[in-house]
C-alpha cells in the first residue's frame, strides 16, 4: 500500500505529462493531404465493361496526362492486402524474341501496374504526330461472370493512327492483338487485374515495322 | 482527423487519467480484465487444470515482450501434461520460456552432462508405423528408436522411411525419404563428454511432370564434444563442438567436405538483481563443389556466425531494465558457371557465388512497476540487415501500460515504429528506397458496475505512411500513400446468474487509404463502419446449452474524389448454436448460420441524408451438426451432415435477378481409435469416409446455365502402431 502511495504521483505525473505531449504538439495521427486527380479531360466512366473499354480507347485518344492517368485507373491496384492487383501476361513468342534482341534487359512477368505506367508514353510515341483510334471487337464467346463479380471478356484490339483527320479513312493499324481478360467489379466499377496477351496471327510474331501486340509495346516501354 | 474526434481521443484518456488518479478503495477491486475471456476453453477432459491460465499468458507476453495465447499456454499443458504452476516453476529453474520447457526436457533427456542422466542403464527398442491416406494421396512411415545406456557411454540411433504416394491427373508421384541418426557419447568426467555422431539422409522422388527423377543423398560424420563449465556461483557456461564430414549429392549439387559447428552459452547471475544470457555459435563448412552437368568442381566456404543475448537488471524491484541484442552474419557460396571465353582461351568454368546476408538489432525495456495491475513498459528498439535484397534499418519505441485503481481498469499502449529500405534495382525491380512509419496508440477502459454488468471502452487509432523514392532511372517505386485508421468499441456483459450471459457491443470505425500522388488518388477511400453485437449463452438443461451470435454491420465506402464511385455494404449474420451432452458418452452439437449481404452504390442526397442503390445481394444459410459417440474407452464415431445454400442476386436495369445459385450436402463419418496393445504396444489412428454433392447454377442474361452434379466419395485415415520392445 505505501510502495502503491508513492509510485502514484509518478504514474500521474507521467500520465499528465504524456497528455500535454500529446495535445501541445501537432497531431502524430494526421495523414498528409493528398493531390487532387487530374483526370479532367477524360470521361472517365467504369460502370459497365464496355464503358471501361470505352474510357481506355478515349484515354487513350487522347494523349495527355489526364488520359495517362484515365488510362491506368482502368486496371485494378492493391491498396489492401485483400485487394487484388493487376496481373499481364506476354504471349510468350513475342516475349521469346524480344529477348533475343533485349542486350540481358529482363522481360518482366507478371507486369505489374508499376510496369504499366509507361505504356501509355510508348503507345503515344508510336505516332506522335497523329490522332489516335483504338476499337475493341468481341471474340469468342461473351461476356460471362466466371465467380462472383469477376468477368472474363476477350477482346481484339486494334489501335489506328488518323495521320489527317480530315480523311479519317486513311488510318494506319499500329497495335493489333487479343486479350483474354478478366475483370473485377467492386462496389459499380469495373476494372482489369488480368491480361493474357496473343499475337494477331494476320500479322505474326515480329512484323517488320508493325503492327505490334501489347506485349511488344509493354516490353518496348521499360 | 477532425478536431472532434481528436478531442473525444484525448477527452476518454484524459477521463481513464481522471479515474485512476482520484478514485479511492483501491484494494477492494478484483481486476474484470478477463471478464470478456472466452471461459469455454476452460472445459478440459485431461484432469488438467487451467486456472489463472488467462491471467498467466496475458503475465508471461508482458514478461517476454511477444504474445503467448492463452491457447497456446494451454496447448503446452496439455502436450507435457504439466499443470501450470509446475510449467512455471520449471521455466523458472531452468531460465527458459514457458514454450520452450518441453523442448528443453526432450532435448536434456539425453544429455549425458544432465543431472537425470540415469547411472543404472537403460535400453529400450520402438518400432513406429504409421500409415495415412488422403483423397489422392498415401504416406507411410517406419521408423525405429534404440537407446543403449551402460555407465557412462550412450549410444542411440533413431530411423525414419516415408513413403509417399499421390495420385495426379498425369499419373502417380512417388517420394522416399530417409533419415538416420546415430550417436555414441561416453561421459569423460562430471562436465565433460565426448563422441560421434552419424547422419544419413536422403530421397528420391519421381513425377510423371518431370523429365528426371529427383534424389540427394546427403552424409555426415561427425565428432561431437559436450563441455560445462561451473566457474563459480552463479556463472556457469557450456560449450558444444560438432565436426566432420560432409558429403551431399543432388540433381543440382555435388559438394564434399568438412563441416564444423561450435556453439556456446553462458549464463551469469548475481542475487535477484542481475543476469546475463549470452549465446554464441559460428558453423560452416569448407567444400569441393561441382554441378552433376559440369566437369570440375571449385573451393567454396560458407559460414554463419551468431551471438544472442538478453541483460536483465532488477526484474524484483519498482524500476528494472531489460536488454536484447542479437547479431547474425551469414556467407554462403554456391557454384555458378561461366560459359567459355574464345577471346582470351579460358575454357568454360565454375566459379564461386558468394552471397552475404547480415543483420543485427536490439531492444530495451525500462519496467516501472508497482505490481501486475500497475504498470509502465518503455521499449526503444534498433535493427538493421542487408542481403541481396537490399538494405533495411529500422527503429522506433513502444509504451505499454496497465492501471487498476478501485474498479476502473485502464489498458493503454502506444507506439512508432519506422523502416528504411534501399532497394537496388536487379531483375527488373527495386530501383528505389522507401520509408514505412507506423504509428498506433490504444487505450481500454473497463470497470465493473455491479456483481453483474461489466463495462468496457476501447480506442484506438493508427497511422501508416509510405514514401519512396526512385533511385534508378527505369524504377517504377509503389504510389506514396497514407493508411489511417480510428476505431471506438464500447461494450458492456451482463450475467444474471450461472445460466445465462449476455453480451452487446457497438463498434465504429474509419478506415483511410490516401494515395498522395494525383495519378491514384482518384481511388482513395474512406471506409466508415459501424458494427453491433449481441452475444447470449443460456443453459436450457444441464448438458442442454443454446448460444447466439448477432451481429449487425455497415461499411460505407466514401471515394473523396469520385463520389458517384460510393457504395454500402451491409451484412446481417445470425450464427445459432445448440450443444447437447446427451450421456457422458454421446454429445450433440447443432450449428445453423444465416447470412445476408446486400450491396449497392449510396448516394447521398442533396438534404444529406443517403440512400442505398442495391446492386447485389447474397444470401447464405448453413446447417450442420457434430454427432460424437464415445463407444468404449480408446474408441469414438463421429458423424457430421451439413447442408450449405448459397443464392447470390444482381440487378440489371434496375430489375433484380438471381445470377448464381449453390447447393452443397456433405456427410461425413470418422472412427478415432486409441487404445494399448498390451503393455509394450499402442495403437492410435482415425479413419473417416466423406460425401459430398455440389450443384451450382449461373445465369446468363436471366436465362440459367446449371453445372452438372459434382459427387466426391473418398476415405481417409491414419493409423499409428508403436511397440516398445
Amino acid at each position: 500500500m505505501d510502495r502503491f502511495r508513492r509510485g502514484r504521483p509518478l504514474f500521474a505525473a507521467l500520465f499528465a505529462g504524456l497528455l500535454l505531449l500529446l495535445s501541445g504538439c501537432n497531431n502524430p495521427f494526421k495523414p498528409a493531404d493528398p493531390e487532387p486527380p487530374s483526370g479532367a479531360g477524360v470521361d472517365e466512366n467504369f460502370s459497365s465493361i464496355d464503358d471501361l473499354l470505352n474510357t481506355m480507347s478515349a484515354a487513350i485518344q487522347a494523349r495527355s496526362t489526364n488520359g495517362a492517368n484515365a488510362y491506368i485507373r482502368a486496371f485494378a491496384e492493391s491498396l489492401t492486402t485483400t485487394d487484388r492487383a493487376f496481373r499481364a501476361y506476354h504471349d510468350q513468342d513475342v516475349k521469346a524474341t524480344w529477348l533475343r534482341t533485349s542486350n540481358g534487359q529482363p522481360a518482366p512477368e507478371p507486369w505489374l501496374i508499376g510496369n504499366e505506367r509507361g505504356v501509355y508514353s510508348e503507345l503515344s510515341r508510336q505516332r506522335p504526330n497523329d490522332a489516335y483510334a483504338l476499337n475493341w471487337t468481341v471474340y469468342g464467346a461473351a461476356d460471362y461472370e466466371v465467380a462472383p463479380d469477376v468477368w472474363a471478356v476477350g477482346r481484339k484490339y486494334q489501335l489506328y493512327a488518323i495521320p489527317d483527320p480530315q480523311n479519317p479513312d486513311q488510318q494506319v493499324l499500329i497495335v493489333t492483338g487479343f486479350a483474354d481478360m478478366l475483370l473485377q467489379k467492386v462496389g459499380s466499377r469495373f476494372s482489369i487485374f488480368e491480361w493474357r496477351d496473343r499475337v494477331d496471327p494476320d500479322y505474326g510474331v515480329n512484323p517488320s515495322g508493325g503492327p505490334y501486340s501489347f506485349t511488344r509495346i509493354r516490353l518496348d516501354s521499360q | 482527423m477532425s478536431s472532434f474526434h481528436r478531442l473525444a481521443f484525448l477527452s476518454l484518456a484524459l477521463v481513464a487519467g481522471l479515474g485512476f488518479i482520484g478514485l479511492p478503495d483501491w484494494s477492494a477491486a478484483q481486476t474484470s480484465h478477463f471478464a470478456f475471456a472466452d471461459t469455454t476453453l476452460l472445459r478440459d477432459t485431461l484432469d488438467l487444470h487451467f486456472t489463472g491460465l488467462f491471467e498467466v499468458s496475458d503475465s508471461l507476453a508482458r514478461e517476454y515482450g511477444r504474445e503467448l495465447s492463452p491457447d497456446s499456454l494451454r496447448a503446452h499443458v496439455i502436450r507435457y501434461r504439466l499443470p501450470i504452476r509446475r510449467l512455471l516453476a520449471l521455466s523458472d529453474s531452468m531460465h527458459v520460456p514457458v514454450d520452450s520447457v518441453g523442448i528443453y526436457i526432450d532435448r536434456e533427456r539425453f544429455n549425458p552432462l544432465s543431472a537425470s542422466f540415469e547411472a543404472a542403464g537403460q535400453t529400450s527398442f520402438k518400432y513406429r508405423s504409421n500409415y495415412t491416406i488422403g483423397q489422392t494421396t498415401t504416406s507411410w512411415l517406419n521408423g525405429a528408436d534404440f537407446l543403449l545406456q551402460r555407465g557412462t557411454m550412450i549410444l542411440r540411433n533413431g530411423t525414419d522411411v516415408t513413403i509417399d504416394r499421390t495420385n495426379a491427373t498425369n499419373g502417380l508421384s512417388l517420394r522416399q525419404t530417409r533419415n538416420s541418426r546415430s550417436e555414441a557419447t561416453w561421459r569423460l568426467s562430471k562436465n565433460v563428454s565426448m563422441g560421434g555422431v552419424a547422419t544419413l539422409s536422403g530421397y528420391d522422388a519421381s513425377d510423371p511432370g518431370n523429365v528426371g527423377n529427383e534424389s540427394e543423398t546427403k552424409s555426415e560424420f561427425q565428432f561431437s564434444s559436450r563441455s560445462r563449465q561451473q566457474m563459480r556461483r552463479g556463472v556457469n557456461s557450456d560449450i558444444n563442438l560438432l565436426t566432420g564430414y560432409l558429403d551431399l549429392k543432388n540433381s543440382s549439387t555435388l559438394k564434399r567436405g568438412v563441416s564444423g559447428d561450435l556453439n556456446g552459452h553462458s549464463r551469469i547471475e548475481r542475487g535477484d538483481w542481475f543476469s546475463h544470457d549470452f549465446t554464441a555459435g559460428v558453423n560452416g563448412n569448407v567444400s569441393s563443389t561441382g554441378k552433376p552437368t559440369f566437369v570440375g568442381s571449385v573451393g567454396t566456404h560458407d559460414l554463419s556466425g551468431n551471438i544472442r543475448g538478453g541483460l536483465q537488471l532488477y526484474q524484483a524491484t519498482p524500476v528494472g531494465l531489460n536488454l536484447n541484442y542479437s547479431a547474425r552474419h551469414t556467407v554462403v557460396e554456391s557454384p555458378i558457371e561461366v560459359n567459355a571465353d574464345t577471346l582470351t582461351g579460358i575454357p568454360a568454368h565454375l566459379e564461386a557465388q558468394r552471397i552475404l546476408t547480415t543483420d543485427a538489432s536490439t531492444d530495451a525495456t525500462v519496467r516501472l512497476r508497482v505490481d501486475n495491475n500497475r504498470y509502465l513498459n518503455l521499449t526503444g528498439n534498433l535493427g538493421t540487415s542487408s542481403s541481396l535484397q537490399g538494405q533495411l534499418n529500422q527503429k522506433g519505441w513502444k509504451a505499454q501500460a496497465r492501471w487498476v485503481s478501485g474498479l476502473w481498469q485502464l489498458d493503454a499502449d502506444g507506439g512508432d515504429n519506422i523502416r528504411l529500405n534501399d532497394r537496388p534495382r536487379q531483375n527488373g525491380a527495386g530501383g528505389y528506397n522507401d520509408r514505412q512509419e507506423d504509428r498506433s496508440a490504444s487505450a481500454t477502459l473497463e470497470r465493473p458496475f455491479s456483481r453483474r454488468l461489466t463495462g468496457r471502452l476501447k480506442g484506438e487509432i493508427g497511422l501508416s505512411q509510405y514514401r519512396s523514392t526512385a533511385t534508378a532511372d527505369s524504377a517504377q517505386p509503389p504510389t506514396p500513400r497514407d493508411n489511417y485508421t480510428q476505431l471506438y468499441r464500447i461494450e458492456a456483459q451482463y450475467v444474471p446468474g450461472e445460466s445465462f450471459t449476455t453480451n452487446v457491443a457497438l463498434e465504429v470505425s474509419l478506415r483511410r487509404n490516401i494515395n498522395l500522388p494525383s495519378t491514384s488518388t482518384s481511388n482513395n477511400t474512406d471506409t466508415r463502419s459501424y458494427r453491433a453485437e449481441w452475444r447470449w449463452s443460456y443453459r436450457l438443461l444441464r448438458g442442454l446449452t443454446a448460444s447466439q451470435v448477432n451481429t449487425i454491420q455497415s461499411d460505407y465506402d466514401f471515394f473523396p474524389f469520385a463520389p458517384e464511385r460510393n457504395d454500402l455494404s451491409i451484412d446481417y449474420s445470425a450464427v445459432t448454436d445448440l450443444n447437447a451432452i446427451v450421456t457422458p458418452r454421446l454429445s450433440i452439437d447443432l450449428q445453423h448460420n444465416a447470412r445476408q449481404q446486400p450491396h449497392g452504390d449510396w448516394r447521398v442526397l442533396p438534404d444529406g441524408t443517403g440512400v442505398l442503390l442495391p446492386s447485389d445481394e447474397n444470401l447464405n444459410y448453413t446447417l450442420r451438426a457434430t454427432v460424437s459417440w464415445a463407444v468404449a474407452h480408446g474408441l469414438s464415431l463421429s458423424l457430421v451432415p451439413e447442408y450449405l445454400a448459397s443464392d447470390r442476386t444482381g440487378t440489371s436495369n434496375g430489375v433484380a435477378a438471381p445470377t448464381r445459385t449453390s447447393r452443397h450436402l456433405g456427410m461425413s463419418g470418422r472412427a478415432n481409435l486409441d487404445f494399448p496393445l498390451g503393455h509394450r504396444g499402442h495403437l492410435l489412428g482415425d479413419i473417416s469416409r466423406t460425401f459430398t454433392d455440389d450443384r451450382s447454377t449461373t445465369y446468363l442474361n436471366g436465362l440459367p446455365q446449371p453445372s452438372p452434379l459434382a459427387q466426391r466419395d473418398f476415405w481417409t485415415g491414419s493409423l499409428g502402431l508403436t511397440w516398445d520392445l
